[in-house]
């Protein structure tokens, strides 16, 4: 959604395009999620899934997770680019490497 | 100074080097000993990056993951150590863990950062194998800034 391609819209046909936006953005959060618990219980781990809708960047905000949930290490893949948002893990990892006060696994991702 | 004596005082640095690295190392398989680990130790020399043989022992050893230090003693050593980590993150075929000097509950559970992408998934896959026996939640990113971009 570009703001050149929206200039000239009436506003309520802006926030309806916004809230489309948003609910498909909560549904594909949803759809990851569910994915990855599943992933995570077939790989023998007890888990559960949370989407944090953030403005900040990804590794700031998994920075801060960790910190609320005392976590003892922070598992992340070395790159990626999901359906929901091209959360560059590459630069994520990076982040986290360099700011995070947790130890920091970091997952290679498979030669595709 | 003739090449002769350069020759002479490089391999001495040299063999010195390869002293401190061996008690380095002697030290390290001590530590690792008293936190309940089996360890040997090995030293290895590089010309270029110190990441370097690290991989390639890791590689040899088919190692599941290589541990290391976000920075070492000393003002020179820091940077260095610092960018050898950061190298062994681009480098490594294995998964890397890299700790902070930081005080952290080890009882917490593991975060761990998922969007769907391959290497999420794997990171998932190495979580399990790597972490076994721990409690964990995992989360979903998605940054609205990203994905509106």
């Amino acid at each position: 959604v570009s703001g050149r391609a929206l200039s000239g819209a009436p506003l309520t046909e802006i926030r309806e395009v916004t809230a489309d936006f948003e609910t498909w953005l909560r549904e594909a959060a949803q759809a990851t999620i569910d994915d990855g618990v599943g992933l995570a219980r077939k790989a023998g781990l007890e888990a559960s899934g949370e989407a944090v809708e953030s403005s900040s960047t990804a590794w700031r905000v998994l920075t801060a997770t960790a910190e609320t949930r005392d976590a003892a290490v922070i598992v992340a893949g070395s790159q990626g680019h999901g359906r929901v948002a091209s959360v560059l893990l590459g630069s994520v990892s990076a982040g986290l490497v360099h700011h995070a006060q947790r130890p920091m696994l970091i997952i290679r991702a498979p030669a595709l | 100074m003739s090449p002769e004596l350069v020759e002479r005082s490089l391999t001495e640095l040299e063999r010195e080097l390869v002293a401190q690295a061996e008690a380095a190392a002697a030290e390290g398989v001590r530590l690792a000993e008293a936190a309940g680990l089996g360890a040997e130790p090995a030293v290895a020399t590089s010309e270029r990056q110190p990441s370097e043989p690290i991989v390639a022992a890791a590689a040899e050893r088919s190692a599941d993951v290589v541990v290391c230090g976000t920075r070492g003693h000393g003002a020179v050593a820091r940077s260095v150590l610092g960018s050898t980590s950061s190298s062994l993150l681009h480098h490594a075929e294995t998964a890397v863990l890299v700790v902070p000097e930081v005080d952290v509950p080890p009882d917490g559970p593991a975060l761990i950062a998922y969007d769907g992408s391959p290497a999420a998934d794997e990171a998932i896959a190495a979580a399990g194998r790597l972490l076994p026996g721990r409690p964990r939640s995992w989360s979903t990113r998605g940054s609205r800034r990203c994905a509106t971009r």
